[in-house]
C-alpha cells in the first residue's frame, strides 16, 4: 500500500502531493498533521498555503526534498550558528532573483522551516553588506514606512556609532 | 483525502445550534452591502462565521496581497483555521473597498485606551473581534515544542472554531470578544487615510519612545497594528467565578462588548425593559448568556461546561478581565499603548513582502555586522525594530566572551551611572567593564564599536605594519597589547566571515611579532638581573594571554641554560662510605637543592604575577627531571655496596622533611608551596618507592631465612660431629665385641664402662646428647633478632606511610603486612617446627605405640619428658614475642586498620603459627601419657598377682604392692608437670592421666578374679586411687572424681557374701549407685569376676531380670 501523501496546496491551486517525511520539514505542517491525525495518517491530507505561490511553493518542497535526512541541529546555539557560512548546496540553490530569495524566506518563516529561513537570512545578510538602506528597499521591494521624522530620528541615534 | 470537515465533526463537543444558521445569512448579505452603521456589525458577523460553506468575501481585492489574505480566509473556512486572519482580512477588504473604513479607527480606538484626551473626543464603538480564545482550547497546544508561534496558532485558532462555529448565535457572536484576545476596533469613521495614520503615528513618536511608534505601525490601511512579540500565554481568557476560586480552567465566554450603555443597547437591541434591567441591577439575562456590567463596561458572559455540568450558577463578579490588567499597567506606566489591543496579529505580517515580517528582520538582523546593522535598522519599521532586539547585541557580547563575567547591574545603578562613563570612550578600557544588562548591550556594543573599529577597519587595508594607526596612536608596549588584545576580541563579532579571518590572522601576526619583540627586551633585562624592568615586560606578555611562552622562556633561562654543578657534576659514589651513608655529604646535598628552589623562588616573585604558575613549573621541572636524575644516580651507587634499601627510604624522608622546611615562603605558589612540592616528589617518587618496596620484602625473606637456617646448620654440624664421635667409639667396640653389645642391649643394662657403647645404645646417645641443652633446639635469641630485622624493615616501609598517592601507600601496608607473615612463617617452617620434631621423635623412642620405640635410654623418661616442656615454655615466650611485636608495629603503627578483618594476613598467620605451637605441645603431651600408661600397665602385669584379689590363705589387708607402685609413677609424673608447664596445659594433661589411669583400672578389674575375702584388698587399692586423686588433681576435679567413687562402689560389689545374692543382684540392678559412670552391661561383667559367680549367677539374674538365665528353657 502506498503510504498517505500530504498534498500542499498554493495559492494558485497547484496541488503538489509529497511524502510527509519532506512535508514535515514545516513545522507548521508538522504540527498541524499530528494535531488533526494524532494516530497518524491514514490518507492523503490536504493542506493550504494560501500565502504560497506555485513557483515559490515549488522551490521551497525541493529544498525540502534534499533535506529530507539531513539532521539540523537544535537552535540551542544561536550564536555558534553565526559564524557557520552557508552551506554549499544551499547557497547554490538559492542563487535565484532577490524577489524569488525573498518570497522563498517569507514562505520559510511562514512554514516555519528554520535552517531554509536561516539559510536564506544569511544570503540576505551578505546582499546588505555595505548597501544603503534605499539600495536594500529597491533590491528587496521593501516598502518604506518610515515617516521623515522617524527616519531622521534613526538617522540620529545611529550617527552617534559610526566610525568617522 | 482525510477532510477535514469530517475532523471538526468528530472534535464537535457542543451541539449545533441549527436556529442561527438563517441569522448568519442575513449576516452574510450585510457584508456585501454594508450601511455604513452596521458595516462593524456584518463584518464581525463575516469573519465570526466564516466556518461555514463558503467565503462569499467583500471581493474586490487588487493586490496579489489581497489574493493572498483572500486565499487565506478560504483556507481557515476550509481548515477551521486562521480565524484571525479572516478578521484582518475583512478590515483589509473593507478599507480597500471603500465603503467603510474600519482599519485607522482601530488606531485611534486603540490609542483611546491609553490616552483619555483622544478617547474622550473619539466616538468610536469598539466592537471586538469575535475570535475567542479560552484556556481550554489552547491548553492542548502548550507542549508543543518546535512551533514557533505560528504553526500553534493557527491549529490553535482551528480548534477553537470547532468548538464554537455550531454554537455561535449572530448577535452575540458580534460581540465575544475575549478579554485576552482583547478587542481589535473596528470603527466607524469611515475615511482616515494612511496619511492621517503616519500624522498621528508622528505626533505620538515625538510625545513617546520609538518604542511604542513601532506598535502603532500599520502596514497599509489595514486595522491591525503589528504585534509586538505575541508570547503564548497560557491563560487566555478569565475565568468565572467557581473556576477562578478552583483554579481550574474555565471555558466561560466572557467578552468586553463595549463601555457604551448605548451601543450596547442598539447592538442587542434591548427593550426600554430590559435597558432598565441592566442599568439597576448590573445583569441581564439571555437564555444562553447574560450581559453584565462590571468595571465600567458591558461584558457578554456565557456560563462555562463546568459549572453547567454541575448545575452551578455560574457568575462572573469579581474577575478581571485581561484588559482591566492592562489598563491598571498602563497607569502605572504610561507606555505600550497598544499592546492591548493586538494579540494574534503576530501571523498577519508573517508574510507580508513589503515591510519585512519582523521575524524575518529578526533572523537576517542575527547575521549582520554592526555597521549593516544600522544600516539595516534605517530600512523599515520592522528591521528597526529587529535591530533594537537586546537579543543580537547580548549575543555579541557574549561572543566576545565578555558577558559571561560581566557585572550584574541594576536599574537604580543605572540611574545613578547617568553621566558618562568614560572608560566607554577610550579604545583602551572600553573592554574592561561590561554590565549585565540586555537593555544596555546595544549602548555597550555601539561604544566599543565606535571605540575599535576605526582601528579594526585599519587593519584591513593592505599597508605596512609600521603605518598602522595602532602604532600612531598607541606608543607604550602596554597600550599597544592591550589595543592588540581588544582587537582580538572585537574579531569576533565580525561577522562577515572574510574580513573575519583576513582580521583574525592579521592580529595573530601582529601579536607574534609584538611578543618576540618583548621576549627579547624580556630576555636582555632578566640578564642583566634587572628584575624590575623584567616583570614590566613579563606583565604585558601576560596581559596577551600567552602564559605558555612565558613559561618555556623561563625555564629555558633558569634552568635549562643554567650550568649547576650540583645536577652536572654530580657523584653518586662520594655519599657512601664503606660502612654505610655519608651523613654529612647527604646533609649538604638537601641543602644545596633547598638553595636552588629558594634561589629561583625569589626571582619568580620579583618577576612573575601570581597568575602564572611559575614556581610550580620550577617545582615540577627540578623535582621530576633534575631530582630524579640525581637520585638515579644515588640508587647505582647505593647498589654497588648494597646500601639500596636504606638509601631510598632516607632519602625519601629527607626530602619529605629537612627539604620541604627549608623552602622559604613563595608568593608565586602561596600557602600551599609546601604541600604541592611534596606531591611533586612523591609523583616522582614513585617509581623508586615501588621497586624499593619490591627489594626491601624479598631482601628481608632472603636474609632472614639464611639467618635461621644457618643457625640449623650450624647446629646440625655440632650434631653430626658428637655423632660421629659416639659412633667413632662404637666402631672399635663392634670390631671387638660385637656379642658382648648385643647381650647388653638384650639384658636392657647400661654399659657405663670404658664409654663404650653399642650400636643401638649409640643412637639413644646420640638423640639424647643432641637433645640435652634448649639451645640446640630453640634459640629465642636468633628469634629476636629476626624480629629486629623485620622491624628495621618496617620502619623503613612506614617512612612513606604518609604517601600522598594512595595507591603505594596500598602497597606500603601490603608489605609490611609481607613481611610480618614471612617473619612469622620463617620462624614456624625454619625453627619452631624442625625443634619440636626433633624433640618428639626423641620423645617417641618411649612411646611403646611408635615404631621408634626403643627400649635403650640413657636416662629415664622423665629427662625428655621434662625437657619437652621447657621447650613448650620456651615456644610460649617466642609466641609471646610475636604476639608483642605484632601489636607493637602493625596494630599501633596502624598499618592494620581493621583487625578482625579477613583481610588481614597478618593475625591469620600469628594464629597459625600459635596453633602450630599448641599442636605440637599437644602431641608431645600426648606421647608422655601414652608412654605414663605404657609403664603403668607394666607395673600391674609385673606386680599384680592373682592372689592379691582371691587369696587362698588369710592374708593382711591393706593396699597391693601393685596398686602403691602405681600410685608412685602417677604422683612422680604429674608432679613433674607442675613447675614445668603453664597451668592450663598442666591441668589438661593431669585429667587425662586421671582418666587414663581409671581406664587402666577398670580393665585389670575385668581381668582379676575377686573373692569376697580379697574384696578388702581391692576396696583398700580402690580407695588409695581416689585418694591419690582426690589430693593430686587441683582443678576439674568434678569431672574426675566420680569415676573414682563410682570405682570404690563397684569394689562393693565383691564385699557381699555370696550367700546374699539378692543383695547383690539389687545392687547391680540398680545403675544409680554407681554415679552412672558404667552401663549395665559393664557392672554385670564386674559381677561377672566374682569368684563364686557361678554359684550366685541365677539368683543374682533373677534379680536382675527377674528370672535366671537357667530358667529360660525351651517348650
Amino acid at each position: 500500500m502506498m503510504s498517505p501523501k500530504v498534498i500542499i496546496v498554493s495559492s494558485d491551486s497547484e496541488k503538489f502531493p509529497v511524502e510527509q517525511k519532506i512535508a514535515e520539514k514545516s513545522i507548521l505542517i508538522k504540527n498541524m498533521i499530528n494535531d488533526l491525525n494524532p494516530d497518524g495518517l491514514t490518507e492523503d491530507f490536504e493542506i493550504p498555503t494560501p500565502n504560497v505561490r506555485a513557483n515559490v511553493l515549488s522551490k521551497v518542497l525541493e529544498w525540502c526534498e534534499h533535506h529530507k535526512n539531513t539532521v539540523f541541529q537544535d537552535d540551542e546555539d544561536e550564536d555558534a550558528k553565526k559564524s557557520v557560512p552557508v552551506e554549499e548546496w544551499d547557497r547554490n540553490f538559492l542563487k535565484v532573483d532577490q524577489e524569488m530569495l525573498y518570497e522563498i524566506i517569507l514562505a520559510a518563516n511562514y512554514l516555519n522551516i528554520k535552517p531554509l529561513l536561516d539559510s536564506g537570512c544569511k544570503m540576505v545578510a551578505e546582499m546588505i553588506k555595505s548597501k544603503s538602506p534605499e539600495e536594500l528597499r529597491k533590491t528587496f521591494n521593501i516598502v518604506n514606512d518610515f515617516s521623515p521624522e522617524e527616519e531622521a530620528a534613526i538617522r540620529k541615534e545611529n550617527e552617534w556609532a559610526e566610525d568617522r | 483525502m482525510a477532510d477535514l470537515s469530517s475532523y471538526s465533526i468528530m472534535s464537535t463537543t457542543i451541539p449545533s445550534k441549527s436556529s442561527n444558521q438563517p441569522n448568519y445569512h442575513i449576516n452574510k448579505q450585510k457584508v456585501l452591502l454594508p450601511p455604513l452603521s452596521l458595516t462593524n456589525l456584518s463584518f464581525k458577523s463575516y469573519n465570526s462565521n466564516s466556518n461555514n460553506n463558503i467565503i462569499l468575501p467583500p471581493l474586490n481585492f487588487s493586490s496579489n496581497d489581497n489574493e493572498y489574505f483572500f486565499n487565506r480566509s478560504i483556507m481557515s473556512h476550509k481548515s477551521n483555521s486562521f480565524s484571525s486572519f479572516s478578521s484582518s482580512s475583512s478590515s483589509n477588504s473593507s478599507s480597500s473597498s471603500g465603503s467603510s473604513s474600519c482599519s485607522s479607527s482601530s488606531y485611534i480606538s486603540a490609542t483611546s485606551s491609553v490616552s483619555p484626551t483622544l478617547s474622550s473626543s473619539s466616538t468610536v464603538t469598539t466592537i471586538p473581534s469575535y475570535q475567542q480564545l479560552t484556556e481550554s482550547n489552547l491548553s492542548r497546544f502548550d507542549n508543543s515544542k518546535h512551533s514557533n508561534g505560528l504553526g500553534l496558532l493557527s491549529t490553535a485558532i482551528l480548534y477553537d472554531q470547532q468548538d464554537k462555529s455550531t454554537i455561535q448565535s449572530v448577535p452575540s457572536s458580534l460581540i465575544s470578544a475575549s478579554s485576552s484576545v482583547t478587542s481589535i476596533s473596528t470603527p466607524n469613521t469611515p475615511e482616515i487615510t494612511h496619511d492621517e495614520i503616519q500624522k498621528i503615528a508622528a505626533t505620538t513618536t515625538t510625545t513617546t519612545n520609538t518604542t511604542t511608534t513601532n506598535t502603532t505601525t500599520t502596514n497599509t490601511t489595514t486595522t491591525t497594528p503589528p504585534n509586538t512579540t505575541s508570547k503564548r500565554r497560557q491563560r487566555l481568557g478569565p475565568s468565572c467565578d467557581a473556576c477562578r476560586i478552583r483554579k481550574v480552567k474555565c471555558n466561560a465566554d466572557i467578552s468586553i462588548i463595549s463601555k457604551d450603555l448605548n451601543h450596547v443597547i442598539n447592538l442587542f437591541n434591548l427593550t426600554f425593559h430590559q435597558q432598565n434591567i441592566l442599568i439597576n441591577e448590573d445583569c441581564l439575562q439571555f437564555p444562553d448568556y447574560f450581559i453584565i456590567f462590571h468595571n465600567d463596561k458591558f461584558i457578554k458572559f456565557k456560563s462555562c461546561n463546568s459549572c453547567d455540568s454541575k448545575n452551578l450558577k455560574c457568575n462572573f463578579s469579581k474577575g478581571f478581565t485581561r484588559e482591566d490588567i492592562m489598563n491598571n499597567k498602563r497607569n502605572t506606566n504610561h507606555q505600550s499603548m497598544t499592546e492591548s489591543s493586538i494579540l494574534w496579529n503576530s501571523d498577519i505580517n508573517v508574510y507580508d513582502k513589503d515591510i519585512i515580517p519582523l521575524s524575518i528582520a529578526k533572523t537576517i538582523a542575527a547575521y549582520l555586522s554592526i555597521q549593516d546593522l544600522l544600516t539595516f535598522s534605517l530600512v523599515s519599521r520592522n528591521s528597526h525594530k529587529a535591530i533594537n532586539d537586546p537579543k543580537i547585541w547580548v549575543s555579541m557580547l557574549k561572543t566576545m566572551e565578555v558577558w559571561q563575567h560581566a557585572i550584574p547591574i541594576t536599574k537604580d545603578d543605572l540611574k545613578k551611572n547617568n553621566s558618562k562613563i568614560e572608560y566607554l570612550e577610550n579604545p583602551l578600557t572600553c573592554l574592561d567593564f561590561v554590565y549585565k544588562s540586555s537593555k544596555n548591550a546595544k549602548y555597550q556594543i555601539l561604544k566599543i564599536h565606535k571605540n575599535l573599529y576605526p582601528y579594526y577597519s585599519d587593519l584591513l587595508v593592505n599597508k605596512s605594519y609600521n603605518k598602522l594607526k595602532i602604532f600612531k596612536d598607541f606608543q607604550t608596549p602596554e597600550d599597544q597589547a592591550k589595543i592588540l588584545n581588544n582587537l582580538l576580541i572585537y574579531n569576533r563579532i565580525d561577522y562577515v566571515q572574510e574580513s573575519r579571518i583576513i582580521a583574525h590572522d592579521k592580529i595573530c601576526e601582529l601579536i607574534e611579532i609584538f611578543e618576540n619583540a618583548l621576549l627579547r627586551e624580556l630576555e636582555i633585562h632578566f640578564d642583566i638581573e634587572d628584575y624590575e624592568k623584567t616583570r614590566k615586560f613579563v606583565l604585558i606578555l601576560v596581559s596577551l594571554k600567552n602564559q605558555q611562552t612565558l613559561i618555556d622562556f623561563f625555564l629555558q633561562k633558569s634552568i635549562f641554560d643554567e650550568d649547576k654543578d650540583l645536577f652536572n657534576n654530580f657523584q653518586g659514589d662520594s655519599y657512601f662510605k664503606s660502612d654505610g651513608l655519608n651523613l654529612d655529604a647527604f646533609d649538604q646535598l638537601i641543602n644545596d637543592i633547598a638553595e636552588v628552589f629558594n634561589e629561583q623562588s625569589t626571582i619568580i616573585d620579583l618577576i612573575f604575577p601570581q597568575s602564572i604558575p611559575m614556581m610550580y613549573k620550577v617545582c615540577e621541572e627540578l623535582i621530576s627531571n633534575r631530582l630524579n636524575e640525581l637520585l638515579m644516580l644515588l640508587i647505582e651507587s647505593s647498589k654497588k655496596i648494597n646500601l639500596y634499601v636504606i638509601v631510598i627510604p632516607f632519602m625519601y624522608e629527607k626530602l619529605v622533611t629537612v627539604f620541604i622546611n627549608r623552602l622559604k615562603p613563595s608568593i608565586n605558589l602561596g600557602s600551599n608551596y609546601q604541600h604541592l612540592v611534596n606531591e611533586l616528589i612523591d609523583m616522582s617518587f614513585e617509581s623508586f618507592a615501588a621497586e624499593y618496596i619490591l627489594e626491601e620484602v624479598s631482601t628481608f625473606k632472603i636474609h632472614t631465612k639464611e639467618k635461621l637456617i644457618g643457625w640449623k646448620n650450624s647446629i646440625s654440624k655440632r650434631e653430626q660431629e658428637t655423632t660421629a664421635k659416639i659412633l667413632d667409639q662404637v666402631k672399635v667396640e663392634s670390631k671387638k665385641d660385637f656379642l658382648t653389645s648385643f647381650k647388653n642391649v638384650f639384658s636392657n643394662k647400661v654399659e657405663s664402662r670404658d664409654d663404650k657403647f653399642s650400636e643401638i645404645q649409640a643412637k639413644a646417645k646420640i638423640l639424647s646428647e643432641n637433645i640435652k641443652t634448649l639451645d640446640k633446639i630453640f634459640s629465642p635469641e636468633l628469634i629476636v633478632e629476626s624480629l629486629n630485622d623485620a622491624k628495621l624493615s618496617l620502619n623503613r616501609l612506614l617512612k612513606f606511610k604518609n604517601y600522598t598517592i594512595a595507591s603505594l601507600r596500598n602497597d606500603i601496608s601490603q608489605s609490611v603486612q609481607d613481611i610480618f607473615v614471612e617473619v612469622m612463617d620463617i620462624i614456624g617452617l625454619e625453627h619452631l617446627r624442625p625443634g619440636f620434631e626433633k624433640a618428639l621423635t626423641y620423645l617417641q623412642t618411649y612411646n611403646p605405640n611408635s615404631h621408634t620405640y626403643s627400649t635403650s635410654h640413657n636416662e629415664s623418661f622423665a629427662e625428655p619428658l621434662v625437657l619437652f616442656f621447657d621447650l613448650i615454655n620456651m615456644a610460649d615466650i617466642i609466641i609471646q614475642m610475636i604476639d608483642f611485636f605484632y601489636k607493637e608495629e602493625l596494630l599501633n603503627t596502624q598499618i592494620i586498620k581493621y583487625e578482625n578483618s579477613i583481610l588481614n594476613p597478618s593475625l591469620q598467620t600469628k594464629k597459625k603459627l600459635e596453633g602450630l605451637v599448641d599442636r605440637y605441645v599437644a602431641d608431645g603431651l600426648n606421647i608422655g601419657i601414652e608412654i605414663l600408661v605404657d609403664q603403668l600397665e607394666s607395673v600391674y602385669k609385673e606386680n599384680l598377682l592373682d592372689a592379691d584379689y582371691n587369696p587362698t590363705e588369710a592374708t593382711i589387708f591393706g593396699t597391693t604392692k601393685a596398686a602403691n607402685k602405681a600410685v608412685k609413677i602417677l604422683e612422680e609424673n604429674m608432679n613433674l608437670l607442675v613447675d614445668n608447664a603453664e597451668k592450663s596445659v598442666v591441668d589438661v594433661f593431669q585429667q587425662e592421666i586421671a582418666e587414663r589411669f581409671f581406664q587402666i583400672v577398670v580393665k585389670i578389674l575385668k581381668k582379676q578374679t575377686i573373692s569376697v575375702n580379697g574384696a578388702p584388698n581391692l576396696i583398700s587399692d580402690l580407695n588409695l586411687y581416689f585418694e591419690f586423686i582426690s589430693s593430686n588433681i587441683k582443678t576439674n576435679k568434678k569431672l574426675v572424681l566420680p569415676l573414682y567413687q563410682a570405682l570404690k562402689k563397684v569394689g562393693n560389689i565383691y564385699l557381699i557374701s555370696g550367700d546374699d545374692s539378692k543383695a547383690i543382684g539389687k545392687l547391680v540392678s540398680d545403675l544409680s549407685k554407681f554415679n552412672g559412670i558404667f552401663t549395665q552391661e559393664e557392672i554385670y561383667e564386674f559381677v561377672q569376676r566374682r569368684e563364686d559367680w557361678p554359684l550366685i549367677k541365677r539368683h543374682v539374674e533373677k534379680v536382675m531380670y527377674g528370672f535366671g538365665l537357667g530358667d529360660c528353657k525351651v517348650m
